[in-house]
């Protein structure tokens, strides 16, 4: 179920917002008060009053009147009213007749004049009445600034409207994890990331197997990083650690690097390891040594013909194997037999297979093997692709074998 | 479960908010106008009825008596004016003999169309001033009711105008205006100049005649030049104008103001009462009369 959101509005924003509504509401409450107040006791004075001081008819009732008796005594009636409301803003209103004859004065009173008419035998009448209310300051201010509380406090939880930038996270989420993409806490998290972190957080939104909270932690973990992260590895990662975030951040922010583990007879290819049949894996990590130890330019291993098997690097090679414990099998096979180009495609292709099913044909293809044919004797050479400065863990492999980078003459 | 359900629609609702600037916008356009509505029914604030006193009257008690009956009548008085009814009120009030049978006095002043048939019939009055053909025209048989009780001094009605002497002639009149009070029952400033005029042979266009509601507002009239005569009863009223300009012209000297007529059902005790209080009354309107009825 979706939450509002809770902004993180400072508490003077708050106080401030607060102020603002209460002052709107401390003057909507009076004018409404007052406005029906004024209809209300117009009314009154219109149906009450004034038949006092003109007859149906016209006249005037108090023909010989002397005025300010009349006036005197109208004005003490009305100076004093008590409206009632069903929520009371007004404690009393005052009321003041101007004059029985004339003219309304323009006049200052607090909340205006009320003026009525009446058609006389002299013309139109007007009685200009001054109007001023007070309020019930015990009851209004307190009602008005709790009510601004509510209104305040109902304000800040209503959800925000998205931005450009947040409904387009709204719509990568309704369309990649459609039961979250109102979640407002999500949304504002997202709308939070940095720059750098957004790319692989759409990346990984678009992977219908990864959770979001967990695909943020991701994202976060590696902007913290500040590594550049490629999206082929990333997934890939996600692949081999589906439950993994910190697994996922490592694969993904590992250098592009080939890193031997004899002990665990383990590969490990930008942070992935793979563990590899015992016989491919020592064949991989003598290509390994060779590369290593040449310069970036070279590197390489010529097959030897296929009538001429080479004995002296199958000789070193079956000492690297004796003592990483390779099979006896394929040792004796190297001793007597020599190291044949038929062996060398053989485990090469399984290297291949090996990698290829766990990463894929794109992202092994640095790791595995590139062919030239070697220029003097015409046969192919390989070598690994990966630099040599890329290729870790085979340190003692050059001590175990001697270094034959050149095998071409 | 209900409240479940109205969670979830409640959420559904938030999440909608938030789909756009458009659609927070109009929620919050939503909200200010359901809080605006709510705010104008519940703050409608209603007035009270008014309540007023009777302009018109005048009350006062008497002082109680120990010897007297407990639940005493309040005497009813009804004039036209105002001036000095508080004075006779009080006068009553005052008396012993008076308060014997009173617990106290109202006196109302109303035009003199307020007096009614009914009100003769249902003798809602005990003591009535008013002209005799205004008494006599709504009630033939009212000797049944009232009796008069004391007549007033007559009069002198007088034409009066700040600018030159008046005269009872055609030529005169000729494009002057005249001020006249609106009401038809008002001998001295309605009836009689009217008629004045009639028997006079002058004939005065509709607009050189001018009609006011009460008192005040014909005299500021005429103190402001609005109206070029007004008529006076010369020396009855304090009159409202610069009287070192005033120019007269008689009219009547035989008008009568009213007469005070008396309810039948009065106790004669209270006669003797009753005249002493009317004797300040014509003293202070009518100050040249003869002194009038004497009693203890």
């Amino acid at each position: 179920m979706p939450k509002p959101a809770m902004t993180a509005s400072k508490p003077a924003a708050a106080v401030l917002l607060w102020l603002l509504i209460s002052v709107a509401l401390l003057w909507l409450s009076w004018a409404c008060a007052t406005h029906s107040a004024r209809e209300s006791i117009s009314a009154e004075l219109d149906t009450g009053l004034l038949p006092r001081i003109i007859a149906a008819k016209g006249f005037r009732i108090g023909q010989y009147e002397r005025d300010d008796d009349l006036l005197a005594k109208i004005n003490r009636d009305i100076q004093t009213l008590k409206p009632q409301a069903w929520l009371p803003v007004i404690s009393e209103c005052s009321l003041h007749l101007q004059a029985l004859h004339g003219h309304p004065q323009p006049n200052a009173a607090k909340d205006g004049l009320i003026v009525l008419a009446r058609q006389s035998t002299e013309g139109t009448q007007e009685f200009a009445f001054a109007f001023a209310c007070q309020p019930d300051y015990a009851w209004w201010l307190p009602t008005q600034l709790g009510i601004a509380a509510l209104l305040t406090a109902l304000f800040l939880h209503l959800p925000r409207p998205l931005s450009p930038a947040g409904r387009r996270w709204q719509q990568t989420l309704q369309r990649h994890h459609p039961h979250q993409a109102d979640d407002q806490n999500l949304l504002q998290q997202l709308r939070a990331l940095k720059d750098n972190a957004r790319p692989v957080m759409e990346l990984l939104l678009q992977q219908p197997g990864c959770p979001v909270p967990v695909a943020l932690q991701i994202a976060r973990q590696i902007n913290q990083n500040g590594k550049q992260v490629e999206p082929a590895w990333l997934l890939k990662a996600l692949e081999q650690y589906p439950d993994q975030p910190d697994q996922v951040v490592r694969v993904a922010c590992s250098p592009a690097r080939l890193h031997f583990d004899t002990a665990a007879q383990t590969a490990e290819i930008h942070g992935i390891p793979l563990r590899l049949p015992l016989t491919p894996f020592l064949y991989y990590l003598w290509y390994a040594g060779i590369r290593a130890d040449s310069p970036a330019d070279e590197g390489w291993f010529t097959n030897p013909p296929t009538n001429r098997p080479d004995y002296e690097q199958g000789r070193r090679l079956s000492q690297l194997m004796q003592h990483y414990g390779g099979h006896g099998k394929a040792i004796n096979d190297l001793q007597s037999n020599g190291l044949k180009a038929k062996t060398l495609d053989q485990n090469r292709s399984k290297i291949k297979d090996e990698l290829v099913s766990v990463l894929g044909e794109t992202l092994a293809a640095d790791y595995l093997f590139e062919t030239a044919r070697d220029a003097q004797s015409g046969r192919s050479k390989y070598r690994i692709k990966l630099p040599p400065e890329a290729i870790t863990g085979v340190e003692e492999v050059s001590e175990i074998s001697l270094n034959t980078a050149d095998q071409a003459t | 479960m209900p409240g479940r359900y109205q969670l979830i629609s409640g959420c559904a609702l938030l999440t909608l908010i938030s789909r756009s600037y458009f659609h927070y916008a109009l929620t919050i356009c939503l909200l200010i106008t359901a809080l605006v509505s709510a705010y104008w029914l519940l703050f409608h604030t209603k007035a009270p009825p008014l309540n007023l006193s009777d302009y018109y009257s005048y009350q006062c008690l008497t002082r109680p008596l120990p010897s007297s009956a407990a639940d005493k009548p309040e005497f009813q008085i009804l004039t036209v004016a105002s001036p000095h009814a508080a004075q006779i009120a009080d006068k009553l009030c005052g008396r012993e003999d008076f308060a014997r049978y009173y617990s106290g006095v109202r006196i109302r002043w109303q035009r003199r169309d307020f007096l009614t048939l009914d009100k003769i019939q249902n003798t809602r009055f005990d003591l009535f001033f008013n002209r005799a053909h205004v008494v006599e025209g709504i009630a033939p048989n009212l000797d049944l009711y009232y009796r008069m009780f004391r007549d007033s001094p007559h009069y002198s009605l007088y034409w009066v105008s700040l600018n030159d002497q008046p005269q009872m002639t055609p030529e005169y009149f000729a494009g002057k205006t005249i001020g006249l009070l609106a009401d038809p029952h008002s001998q001295s400033f309605h009836i009689e100049p009217l008629d004045s005029l009639k028997i006079a042979g002058i004939g005065l266009q509709p607009q050189q005649i001018i009609f006011y509601g009460d008192m005040l507002s014909l005299y500021n009239a005429f103190n402001a030049g609005d109206v070029d005569l007004m008529t006076t009863p010369k020396g009855l009223i304090s009159n409202n104008f610069d009287e070192s300009k005033a120019r007269y012209q008689l009219i009547s000297n035989d008008m009568s103001p009213g007469k005070w007529y008396l309810s039948n059902a009065v106790n004669p005790d209270v006669h003797c009462a009753l005249q002493t209080a009317l004797n300040i009354y014509y003293s202070e309107v009518f100050p040249d009369a003869e002194a009038s009825h004497d009693c203890q």
